[in-house]
C-alpha cells in the first residue's frame, strides 16, 4: 500500500530539461529543483495515523471489578508514526544533471529524477550532439575569450565581409570533418566505414577532442555576429576559443558575448522549463511529455528497424538501451 | 541449562491473577538516536507533539533530545507555556517557538519576566512584545543588559529617534538577536562601497530594516547592477529602497525585458518613466501572455526575457517632454546651407572638408561604396567648376539629404590620436 507521496514520486521519475539562466551555477539550479520537488512530494495529504490497542489506567476510582483489574483497553494513535516525530517522508531526492553548462552560459540543461538517472547515464554514453547559439563581437580579444575578461588586444574589423567569413567557416568545418573521421575508431578504407558514413554515424565513440559537426553564421552585422554550432564532446570554454580563433583567421579579433545551448540530444528549447515553472507540478507535466514522446518514438522505431540494413554497428547498439538508438537517429538527422 | 525451559511454556494456560502479576519490562531502549522510540511512553513528548513541536528537527540538535526527555510536563513545561500565553503569544505559535528555541524552557521564569518588563518600560506595547516574541523565538533568552546594548546601538549608530528604533525593531525583531558585527559590516558597506550618505542610510533602514541583516555579497551584486547597468543614481535608490530587497535574477530579467521593449527609463524627469517600486513589486501574472508575445517577436530572445508585460501597464507619463529646441533654428540652418553654395554643385558638407592628416586617415577607412560615391561627387563638382556651371535646381543637394558619413570615422581617428599622444606623454 503505497502512500500518496510515494505514488507522486514514482510519477516524477524520468528526464526533463530546464532553461538555466546565465550567471547562475548549475548546482544552484539542481538544488532549487530538488527543494521544489521535495516540497511538492511532501505536501501530499498525510496518511491517518495507525492505531494501537493499549491498556490505560482507569481514570475514575470505581470499585474494582472482580480480579482487581484497574486497566481499560483503548485504541490510541501511535505517535511515533506522526509526521512531526518522523519528519517528512522524503528528505532527499536524487536529481542528476546531464551535460554541464558553466556559470556564464545559459540554455537547455537536462535533469533526471530517481530512476531516470540510469537513462541519463546511457544518454551520456551514447553519441548525441548539442546545438549552441554564440553571440559574438569583433574588435576585442580577452584573456578568457569572453566579454568579462581582461582585454588583451583591440583591432579594426571594417575589412571583414560576409564572404570572407564564409570562407573561414568552411575551412573550419573541413578541419572538423577531418577530425571526425580521424577519431572514429574504424579503418577509413573499409566497407564498414562507408556504411557508417552513409548513415551519418561516423564519429568518435566516447571521449575525444571537441568536434564541431556543424558551423553556420546566422546573423552578420559587424561588429556583432551570431554563430550556430553543433558539436560533440565540447565545453563552453572551447566554443569561446573557437570564436577567438575565427577572429584571428579573419585578421582581426573576436570575443564571445554569450553562449546559449538550444538543444541537448532530443531536448530542445521548446521543452525547457523556465525559472517560474520549476515546481513539482510543472516538472511532472514535463516528464509525462517525455514519457509519451518516448512511447511514440518506440512505436515508430520498430517499423523503421526492419527497413534498415543490419550492420556491425547495429548489432553493437542492440545491446544498449532503446534511448541510445533514438539519440543516434536524432544525431544523424542533425548532422546531415 | 535447558531443564529450566520445561517449567514454563508460552502455551500454558494461567489464571487472571497470575497474568496481572507478570511484570513487563519497559520496552523503551536505554539509548537511542531518535525520539520516536520514546514518544508514546513519555507524557512530555506526547503533549509537545500535540502542541505542534517539530521533534524530528529538534532531535538532530546535540543534547536537545535528552533535555526534552528529562523534563516533566507539569513542572517544567506548563508554567513556561502559561507565561508565554500571558504575554499574549497565540496558542498556534507556542509550537513554533519551542521548535526553534527549546532552551527557553531552561531559562528562569523570573528572568523572562524581567526582560518582558524591560521591553515594556522602553514603551513597547504588549501586542508588539507578543508579536516580537512569536517571530524571534530566541529574543527572551538574552539578558536585559544585552537587549539594552542592542537598542542603544541602533539608536546611536543610525541616529534614529526612539519611536523609529521601536518601529524597526518591532518589524524585524531578529535585529536584537543576532551579532552586531555583521550589522556593523553592513553599515560600513553601505557607507563606503555603495556610497550612501548618513541620512540616506537612515531613510533606507527605516523603510527596509532587512538591509541591516542582508547578505553583503547579494547586496553589492544588486547595487552594482542597479547603479552600473541600469544607471540608476543613488538618490533614486534611496527613494525606493525596496529594490535592495528583491531577488537579483528577478530584477535582471525585468530590466532586460524593458530594454528589449525600449522602455528602460528610470529617470523621473524624462518621459515614459518607470518607477522602481512598481518594477520590483508587481507580480508575474501576465507572464504567459507575454511569453507568447515575445515568442512571436524573435526566437533567440524569447528565452532571454520570460517576464511580465509591465512595460505598457506601468509606463508613467511624467512631466511634459522637453521643448524641441531645434525647430526654431531649423529655418535659419536651411537658409545658411543654401547660402554656402556647395549643394549647388551636388556636394555634401563632408566632401568639402580640408584634408589634414586626420581626415586623410578617416577617408582611408571609409567603406568602398561610400568612398566611390564621394569620388564621383568631387569629380562632378570639379568638372562643373571648370565649366563655370552649376547643377539644375532639382539636382541640388537638399538639407534633409545631408549625411555625415565621415564623422564617425573621423571621431575614431581623432580619439586614437589623442590616446596615442597620451600614451607617448607617459
Amino acid at each position: 500500500m503505497r502512500s500518496p507521496a510515494v505514488r507522486m514520486f514514482r510519477s516524477l521519475e524520468g528526464l526533463f530539461c530546464v532553461y538555466k539562466p546565465g550567471g547562475v551555477h548549475w548546482k544552484l539550479v539542481r538544488d532549487t529543483i530538488e527543494t521544489n520537488l521535495l516540497k511538492g512530494v511532501n505536501a501530499t495529504s498525510a496518511q491517518p495515523l495507525p492505531h494501537e490497542v493499549r491498556f490505560l489506567s482507569n481514570p475514575n476510582n470505581k470499585p474494582e471489578a472482580a480480579g482487581g483489574l484497574a486497566l481499560r483497553a483503548a485504541a490510541v494513535p501511535v505517535l511515533s508514526k506522526h509526521p512531526l516525530v518522523t519528519g517528512p517522508e522524503f528528505q532527499h531526492i536524487k536529481v542528476g544533471v546531464g551535460h554541464l553548462l558553466d556559470a556564464s552560459s545559459s540554455g537547455v540543461l537536462v535533469l533526471a529524477v530517481g530512476n531516470g538517472n540510469r537513462t541519463l547515464n546511457d544518454l551520456y554514453r551514447t553519441r548525441t550532439t548539442r546545438e549552441y547559439t554564440l553571440e559574438c563581437e569583433f574588435g576585442t580579444a580577452t584573456h578568457d575569450f569572453s566579454q568579462m575578461g581582461r582585454v588583451v588586444e583591440r583591432s579594426t574589423y571594417d575589412h571583414i565581409t560576409l564572404d570572407k567569413m564564409d570562407r573561414v567557416i568552411s575551412m573550419m568545418e573541413g578541419a572538423n570533418q577531418k577530425a571526425l573521421r580521424m577519431y572514429s575508431s574504424v579503418d577509413m578504407s573499409s566497407q564498414e566505414a562507408y556504411e557508417l558514413a552513409v548513415k551519418g554515424l561516423l564519429g568518435p565513440d566516447g571521449k575525444s577532442v571537441p568536434i564541431l559537426t556543424g558551423l553556420r553564421c546566422i546573423h552578420f552585422q559587424p561588429p556583432n555576429f551570431t554563430l550556430e554550432v553543433q558539436c560533440l564532446n565540447e565545453t563552453q570554454k572551447y566554443l569561446r576559443k573557437v570564436v577567438h580563433e575565427m577572429g584571428l583567421e579573419l585578421r582581426s579579433t573576436a570575443v564571445c558575448k554569450g553562449v546559449r545551448r538550444t538543444r541537448d540530444g532530443p531536448f530542445t528549447l521548446q521543452d525547457a522549463l523556465t525559472r517560474h515553472h520549476w515546481t513539482a507540478a510543472d516538472v511532472m507535466q514535463a516528464i509525462q511529455q517525455y514519457r509519451s514522446k518516448k512511447r511514440s518514438k518506440k512505436g515508430s522505431r520498430t517499423l523503421t528497424d526492419k527497413a534498415v540494413l543490419q550492420t556491425s554497428e547495429e548489432t553493437l547498439t542492440v545491446s544498449q538501451e532503446n534511448e541510445a538508438d533514438k539519440e543516434t537517429a536524432i544525431a544523424e538527422v542533425q548532422c546531415s | 541449562d535447558l531443564d529450566a525451559d520445561d517449567e514454563c511454556s508460552a502455551l500454558e494456560e494461567i489464571s487472571d491473577e497470575e497474568a496481572v502479576g507478570i511484570s513487563i519490562p519497559p520496552s523503551i531502549p536505554p539509548a537511542s538516536n531518535s525520539l520516536q522510540d520514546y514518544v508514546d511512553k513519555s507524557e512530555t513528548l506526547t503533549k509537545l507533539v500535540q502542541l505542534g513541536v517539530c521533534l524530528w528537527k529538534l532531535e538532530r540538535r546535540p543534547n536537545v533530545g535528552s533535555m526534552l526527555l528529562r523534563l516533566d510536563f507539569s513542572k517544567d513545561v506548563a508554567p513556561w507555556l502559561l507565561f508565554l500565553k500571558e504575554i499574549g503569544v497565540e496558542d498556534s505559535r507556542l509550537g513554533y517557538i519551542i521548535s526553534h528555541n527549546p532552551f527557553i524552557l531552561s531559562e528562569n521564569l523570573d528572568n523572562l519576566q524581567a526582560r518582558v518588563n524591560y521591553l515594556k518600560s522602553k514603551k513597547f506595547s504588549s501586542e508588539t512584545v507578543a508579536s516580537m516574541v512569536s517571530r524571534a523565538p530566541y529574543l527572551l533568552n538574552f539578558s536585559v543588559k544585552r537587549l539594552d546594548n542592542r537598542l542603544g546601538f541602533y539608536q546611536q549608530q543610525l541616529k534614529l529617534s526612539a519611536s523609529n528604533t521601536r518601529n524597526i525593531v518591532a518589524r524585524l525583531p531578529k535585529l536584537l538577536c543576532g551579532s552586531l558585527e555583521s550589522v556593523k559590516e553592513n553599515l560600513k558597506v553601505c557607507e563606503i562601497e555603495l556610497g550612501f550618505k548618513a541620512n540616506e542610510i537612515q531613510h533606507i533602514v527605516i523603510a527596509v530594516p532587512k538591509v541591516l541583516t542582508a547578505n553583503k555579497k547579494k547586496l553589492t551584486q544588486i547595487f552594482d547592477f542597479l547603479h552600473n547597468t541600469m544607471k540608476v543614481p543613488n538618490y533614486l535608490i534611496t527613494k525606493f529602497p525596496q529594490v535592495l530587497n528583491t531577488k537579483f535574477l528577478r530584477l535582471r530579467e525585468r530590466h532586460q525585458f524593458l530594454e528589449y521593449l525600449g522602455k528602460a527609463q528610470y529617470d523621473p524627469n524624462l518621459p515614459s518613466y518607470i518607477s522602481l517600486d512598481r518594477l520590483v513589486s508587481l507580480p508575474d501574472e501576465n507572464e504567459l501572455k507575454v511569453k507568447q508575445h515575445v515568442k512571436k517577436k524573435s526566437q533567440p530572445l524569447r528565452r532571454h526575457l520570460p517576464t511580465t508585460h509591465r512595460g505598457l501597464s506601468v509606463v508613467n507619463m511624467a512631466s511634459r517632454a522637453p521643448v524641441a529646441t531645434g525647430r526654431l533654428m531649423l529655418g535659419f540652418r536651411k537658409w545658411y546651407y543654401n547660402l554656402c553654395g556647395f549643394n549647388k554643385l551636388g556636394l555634401l558638407y563632408e566632401d568639402t572638408l580640408y584634408e589634414d592628416a586626420d581626415v586623410k586617415e578617416a577617408l582611408r577607412r571609409l567603406p568602398e561604396n561610400v568612398s566611390n560615391d564621394r569620388t564621383f561627387r568631387i569629380k562632378r563638382a570639379l568638372d562643373l567648376s571648370m565649366k563655370q556651371q552649376i547643377l539644375p535646381k532639382d539636382q541640388w543637394t537638399k538639407y534633409e539629404e545631408e549625411v555625415n558619413y565621415l564623422t564617425p570615422y573621423l571621431k575614431e581617428v581623432i580619439r586614437e590620436r589623442k590616446e596615442r599622444e597620451e600614451w607617448m606623454k607617459k
